[in-house]
């Protein structure tokens, strides 16, 4: 998985047994490794920083109070990744709002994601490309159905393979793949219609 | 090679393909100049949205799940079945007399076995002589059962004889009189929460 760019996740289980032990240090060690992949995923889910912050603090709580239920024969990430997933569905359902409005204008206010680029080198016009680029990707990925969108996410920016969201949404390989491929197609088309 | 499908070249940007596919679809895209559009498109598009930079992580983000986390207990690890643990204690120390035995016999399994043979064969002599006088006494322990039985419903029937149609009537009378009364003070002796909620 690149960037998100999970390190190893072959200690995993040896923090989550020192977790269960009372060692709190070693909750903390897993935060530390997955609130970026986790905060990547949720923020482009809910599209609110606020609420992107709250929700992943909400899932690390919940993933803390599960560990007992954690298996170290599955990877700890995507026991970690269903908890979230599972919990943006519960919350939208008692909600009752769509992940973003398909109307919502686009913005790079304070309440939007604030994504930060660190390109120093790039020359204003490409970067005023790049930023363009990424704005109307945002765009076209906020108009995705849900369950497209989450997939898409995982595969282009956590980089997630097909057998891991397989089994985060415990849903055969073949039936991820042709999702991701209906996001990407979907994506194009957007991208393609919009001025 | 006719034009591959946009699957194809999707699989083709992952990485997906073998040597030779791959091979096929490049010498393909170098004369199709429609695929190599489709297929410049879809890259770009890919490489735009892993390039979508990270979310900013505040600095305290982890402290403040921490700081959440303070006021959870500590969540146990599920527990084995008390029998369980036993059986299985009871398991490992039968193997590791076995072992033991076999390693104090100082030969291979087959040799321990049957040098231990004869013992094992005089255990299970014992075992199912002890076995038999159970089984016998059990058969003791049925035939009194049934004896006594045979007598209480014999008292009865000369008791309901003596006493005739009348006599049975008041006895059995008598007797529901009795249980309903007891079931009636018992009712009353439970505490209110034990009993049944009839609204």
């Amino acid at each position: 998985m690149p960037e998100d760019k999970r390190s190893s996740g072959s200690d995993d289980p040896k923090l989550v047994r020192r977790c269960l032990r009372g060692d709190r240090k070693a909750f903390e060690t897993i935060v530390l490794k997955y609130q970026q992949p986790m905060l990547n995923y949720v923020s482009r889910m809910v599209r609110e920083r606020e609420m992107a912050l709250d929700v992943s603090q909400e899932v690390f709580l919940r993933a803390y109070a599960a560990l007992p239920s954690y298996r170290s024969q599955y990877k700890f990430s995507t026991w970690l990744f269903r908890i979230a997933s599972n919990y943006l569905i519960d919350h939208w359902r008692k909600k009752k709002i769509t992940a973003i409005s398909l109307d919502q204008p686009l913005d790079d206010t304070e309440d939007g994601c604030t994504l930060q680029v660190a390109d120093e080198t790039a020359s204003i016009i490409l970067e005023m490309e790049r930023k363009e680029l990424r704005l109307r990707l945002e765009k076209a990925m906020d108009r995705l159905p849900v369950h497209l969108k989450e997939l898409f996410v995982w595969r282009h920016i956590n980089g997630m393979s097909y057998e891991e969201m397989a089994e985060i949404k415990k849903l055969p390989v073949g039936t991820v793949k042709n999702r991701v491929f209906q996001a990407k197609e979907m994506m194009r088309g957007l991208l393609e219609e919009m001025p | 090679m006719s034009c591959p499908s946009v699957d194809r070249l999707y699989d083709d940007l992952d990485g997906a393909l073998t040597g030779a596919e791959k091979e096929a679809v490049e010498r393909h895209l170098q004369s199709c100049e429609s695929c190599r559009r489709a297929r410049a498109v879809r890259g770009r598009i890919a490489g735009a949205a892993a390039d979508l930079p990270p979310f900013e992580v505040p600095p305290d983000f982890a402290a403040g799940v921490m700081a959440g986390i303070a006021a959870l207990p500590v969540p146990a690890a599920k527990k084995l079945h008390p029998g369980l643990v036993w059986t299985a204690a009871a398991a490992a120390a039968a193997g590791a007399g076995i072992g033991l035995g076999m390693i104090l016999a100082g030969a291979g399994t087959a040799a321990w076995l049957s040098r231990i043979g004869p013992a094992f064969g005089a255990q299970l002599r014992n075992a199912a002589a002890f076995a038999a006088k159970g089984g016998k006494l059990l058969f003791l322990g049925g035939k009194i059962i049934l004896g006594v039985s045979r007598g209480v419903l014999e008292f009865l029937r000369s008791t309901a004889e003596i006493l005739g149609p009348d006599g049975r009537a008041v006895l059995i009378g008598g007797t529901l009189v009795i249980l309903i009364s007891g079931g009636v003070f018992l009712r009353r002796r439970l505490p209110v929460s034990e009993r049944t909620h009839e609204k």
